[in-house]
């Protein structure tokens, strides 16, 4: 009886052993940093999502000189150089956000709808410059987690926002 | 780590350079608006009277951002040369403008800088003259300091 739970014991420590011995590659292999096959890809970067959140903003401000647009007609004249000078932001923008082919992203929102403008065409002017002044703020925020030449852009945009920001002003001025 | 020290070092010299180039814009600035000035009268004299103290300030304060660096701030010039003859108000306006689109290209520098507070810095100041320059020309442009080249056909 007690051989017999000698060579019971003996034999756990040698299975115990050889488990032990056949663990120690596995466990190697997931503490250091060689690529794990069985991971999936990685995600979108910091600096991949920033763009899209810039083009997101972009789409909503040309959207909300559209909406002005329609709704003060006589305003359309001295407010076309600017969005289309938003309409070159955005297209810079889409050209430089390459989605890696393995990242399953969902496509960029529909812009919300804008603001609804205010009645006469100084407030109409005044929600403009408010609108460009906040996105140039944005995009400021964004140059941390952009790569040097998307911060270029980013700041180039900023700089176009911030001139539109002071012409609306005077125009505002002006229509008041 | 003298990898770390490298890339360090390598930051700091290129944080150095870029800040030399926003210095001689700067100064650039102060000669030119100087020259302006004496073909400009009225608001316009008034305007370039209140960049050309704007841009004195700001010479200062690079050349004390290239000493925290332990590098010497670049002398400026004694004189520029004009890119054309400035012999009135329209051409003391056109060289204006052409120096303050200089400045954002040269602070435009400033914003591809690893450092983070270089970058901010960098940005805010291309959105102050980019706003003069649009002052002077009339009109705003879509890339302020961006060369054409920067930008890519979208078609």
């Amino acid at each position: 009886m007690t051989e017999r739970l000698a060579a019971t014991r003996a034999l756990s420590r040698r299975r115990v052993l050889a488990v032990s011995t056949m663990m120690l590659p596995l466990a190697a292999t997931a503490s250091c940093s060689v690529p794990d096959l069985l991971r999936p890809p990685p995600g979108l970067s910091a600096s991949v999502r920033t763009l899209r959140a810039s083009i997101t903003a972009e789409q909503a401000l040309i959207g909300t000189y559209q909406h002005v647009i329609a709704a003060h007609p006589a305003l359309a004249a001295m407010l076309r150089p600017f969005l289309a000078q938003h309409e070159d932001h955005l297209a810079q923008l889409k050209s430089r956000l390459i989605i890696p082919p393995h990242v399953t992203v969902p496509p960029l929102p529909a812009p919300s709808a804008a603001a609804a403008p205010a009645g006469s065409a100084r407030a109409a002017l005044s929600l403009l410059e408010g609108a460009e002044r906040a996105a140039a703020t944005s995009q400021l925020e964004r140059l941390s987690t952009a790569t040097p030449t998307q911060a270029q852009l980013y700041a180039s945009i900023a700089a176009s926002e911030a001139t539109h920001a002071v012409a609306l002003a005077a125009l505002s001025q002006e229509a008041g | 780590m003298p990898g770390g020290a490298r890339r360090t070092a390598a930051a700091g010299s290129a944080d150095v350079a870029a800040l030399q180039g926003v210095l001689a814009a700067e100064n650039a600035a102060v000669y030119g608006y100087g020259l302006a000035g004496a073909h400009l009268s009225g608001g316009q004299l008034s305007v370039a009277q209140q960049d050309w103290t704007l841009h004195r300030a700001a010479s200062a304060t690079i050349s004390a951002m290239i000493t925290r660096r332990g590098a010497a701030p670049a002398a400026a010039p004694v004189a520029y040369r004009p890119p054309f003859r400035v012999s009135s108000a329209a051409t003391a306006v056109a060289l204006t403008v052409i120096l303050e689109d200089g400045l954002v290209t040269a602070y435009l520098g400033l914003v591809a800088l690893e450092y983070r507070s270089l970058r901010t810095f960098g940005a805010q100041q291309m959105q102050a003259a980019a706003i003069r320059a649009a002052g002077w020309r009339g009109s705003t442009t879509a890339f302020p300091g961006l060369p054409a080249s920067a930008l890519r056909s979208a078609g």
